[in-house]
């Protein structure tokens, strides 16, 4: 069994790939087998030595040109969104599909959702765009004394690429950032583009003087008509909890206090 | 500004505008040329509240103060709550600070009448206006029509809101003279179709005319009150199939009616909230929209109630077991749709999937079918054991007990999600 290792990025994925077709002679014989893991990420097996593959831009892009002809524009986004679910064996489906593609050339595989491959590929997607979906509605920006709408987030995937685009037509006069505290990563809006930011100080939320002067009042009204348009005689718990998790309640202005 | 008062208003207004249950952003794709704000397409609910319903929209009144007296509506002129009223600009400073901070899509403004229609439409108009003209705000706006307000008002209006609904409320004239005597079913009618009107005529004139600006981009909707008087399932969906029809609504909505005041003419205080009927009637309505289904086959004259057990596409199965088996692999997709269990989605999946393989039960559990049910209604290439079922008598009890147990329990208690 060749297993090959790759730096996390999804040009190191698909430079894997291409090593496979080039090297390994992947797809021509049915005996091949292969996987690929991110580095420090799979299990220490006695009887294959994985093999690290450097990532090569120029390799990943030649994949990437091939996969637009196989699959389309809309096939290698729905290949992107499914690896930003960073999902441990989710190498193992894209490899499926990629394959898939390269055997019937011919044929629209990502229709046919009888493959497992393109099957669990769907629910990939799916289960990332949920997420995208859910940051765009979630993110709650708190005005910071400097005038910047700040939020924090947690989300399940790697979803602040798929987000940028949307807040930035969205919010084009003001100054905003969201903030990523699980991977520890951001991006901010300075009104003429989008940076990066990067281990941000977590205490600097702490600090009351952080927000600007009315930010707290905003946030009571928010909170105030949140529970004012609810309608007590229907209330119905079990749905709340399933249409808003409790684990993103934490940055939720409407949740936050209780 | 005097956050504590403001604070005060906007929870009585809110409250006051919680039992319109439109809550939809989608439809419009209005751009932002650097202001603020655009419109997203498929709407996007920011929040839900504790019973379940979504928070795109700050869903507020510009005030509760109002000359009729409707029986079914909490803010009645003899009802007996705190009145309050917002000026136009604090609607406008609370609907911006809260868009900037991501809570809201935008605003959804509605109002009691205070002295005549015109003079609270005139009001209505000129938030939107305020918004879209003075500060570049490129939200969602939907406003109310006010019954019998003029014909000019009810036009200008279109030309800011992205959306614009008036409520039938009140299903069938008799239930609407027995509660609100002012009102008759003429007065939606005619705003509703002002809009209409102007929306056909726009869209012809900017084949021609490219710069014409748009009208109500997202449309019309409207709502109905169930239960609060004694009309049938079949005058409810008979009277959405002519909105749907007759003025191209986009949404109709139905409200189950919360018994919050006591009056002799409406249901016991201590009534229950027919969310199971309101869950039912939705489900039809989406028969009507999406699966191709008339709206006699749903509910007719025979038959004016829809069956609380079982959804309607359900029931219309067990009433045309001729029309079944549906053959899976070959049947076209408006076929596909009539399969109890099978949505949309699955549908379209499978109509893409069979062209590459012959599919079997599992295949579509895969895709998302609710197969438990499905099964018993269609054919496949290979042998179906369940269709054994099919001409059995006791083919609804069968299918009842298959149906997915935590649904079924959800439905006994009346824990039901919307949609």
């Amino acid at each position: 069994m060749l297993i090959l290792t790759y730096d996390h990025s999804f040009d190191g994925f698909l430079t894997c790939v291409f090593e496979l077709y080039a090297q390994f002679d992947y797809g021509k014989t049915e005996a091949t087998s292969a996987t690929i893991r991110k580095s420090g990420d799979y299990e220490t097996d006695l009887f294959s030595e994985p093999l690290a593959i450097s990532t090569d831009h120029q390799k990943a892009t030649r994949v990437i040109n091939r996969l637009e002809k196989l699959l389309g524009k809309d096939g290698v986004t729905q290949l992107i969104w499914a690896f930003l679910s960073e999902l441990n064996d989710v190498e193992n489906c894209l490899l499926g599909v990629i394959t898939y593609a390269i055997r019937q050339p011919k044929q629209n595989i990502l229709k046919n959702y009888a493959d497992p491959h393109v099957m669990q590929l769907a629910k990939l997607v799916k289960s990332v765009s949920r997420e995208r979906h859910r940051m765009l509605a979630f993110v709650r920006f708190e005005l910071t004394h400097d005038g910047i709408y700040f939020a924090r987030v947690e989300p399940d995937f790697n979803v602040l690429p798929l987000i940028t685009q949307h807040f930035r037509s969205r919010y084009k006069d003001q100054q905003w950032a969201i903030y990523d505290l699980r991977r520890s990563y951001g991006i901010y809006y300075d009104l003429t583009q989008i940076h990066l930011i990067n281990d941000l100080d977590r205490a600097l939320f702490n600090n009351p003087g952080f927000f600007a002067d009315h930010e707290a009042a905003y946030q009571k009204m928010w909170q105030g008509y949140f529970n004012h348009v609810n309608i007590p005689e229907r209330v119905n718990p079990r749905m709340h909890v399933q249409q808003l998790p409790k684990r993103y309640w934490r940055y939720l202005t409407e949740k936050k206090l209780k | 500004m005097n956050f504590e008062r403001l604070y005060d208003k906007l929870n009585i207004l809110a409250d006051a505008a919680k039992y319109d249950v439109s809550c939809s952003s989608s439809g419009s794709n209005r751009t932002n040329k650097n202001g603020l704000g655009n419109g997203n397409m498929s709407g996007i609910c920011h929040s839900f509240t504790e019973d379940g319903r979504c928070v795109a929209l700050l869903k507020i009144l510009l005030t509760n103060y109002c000359i009729y007296d409707c029986a079914y509506c909490v803010s009645r002129s003899s009802n007996d709550v705190e009145r309050a009223a917002f000026t136009v600009e604090e609607v406008v400073d609370l609907t911006i600070n809260f868009y900037r901070r991501n809570y809201i899509e935008g605003l959804f403004l509605s109002s009691g009448i205070f002295k005549n229609a015109d003079y609270t439409m005139e009001r209505l108009v000129r938030v939107a206006k305020n918004l879209r003209l003075d500060h570049n705000f490129n939200g969602y706006i939907h406003l109310k029509l006010i019954p019998k307000a003029s014909p000019e008002l009810v036009k200008e209006a279109g030309l800011y809101a992205d959306r614009l609904s008036i409520n039938m409320e009140i299903p069938t004239a008799s239930g609407l003279k027995l509660l609100a005597p002012e009102k008759k079913h003429e007065d939606m009618i005619e705003p509703m179709t002002v809009v209409r009107n102007e929306i056909v005529s726009v869209k012809d004139s900017k084949k021609h005319i490219k710069s014409t600006p748009k009208y109500a981009r997202a449309g019309q909707s409207s709502q109905l009150i169930i239960g609060a008087t004694q009309e049938t399932d079949w005058q409810v969906i008979h009277i959405a199939d002519r909105l749907y029809k007759k003025f191209d609504l986009r949404r109709v909505y139905y409200s189950g009616y919360v018994p919050m005041l006591q009056d002799k003419r409406l249901p016991a205080i201590t009534a229950e909230v027919p969310t199971v009927r309101e869950n039912r009637l939705y489900q039809a309505d989406w028969l009507m929209r999406f699966y191709g289904f008339q709206a006699n086959e749903i509910v007719n004259a025979d038959q004016p109630f829809l069956d609380l057990k079982v959804d309607p596409k359900l029931a219309w199965a067990f009433r045309h077991l001729e029309q079944f088996p549906i053959p899976i692999q070959t049947a076209p997709i408006e076929l596909i749709l009539r399969i109890p269990g099978i949505g949309l989605k699955s549908a379209r999946k499978i109509v893409q999937a069979r062209r590459f393989q012959t599919l079997t039960l599992e295949h579509l559990k895969k895709m998302g079918a609710a197969v438990n049910r499905a099964r018993y209604f269609m054919a496949l290439v290979g042998n179906n054991e369940y269709l054994k079922h099919l001409n059995s008598a006791s083919l609804r009890d069968i299918v009842i007990q298959q149906t997915h147990s935590q649904k079924h329990r959800a439905l006994q208690s009346g824990q039901l999600s919307l949609f």
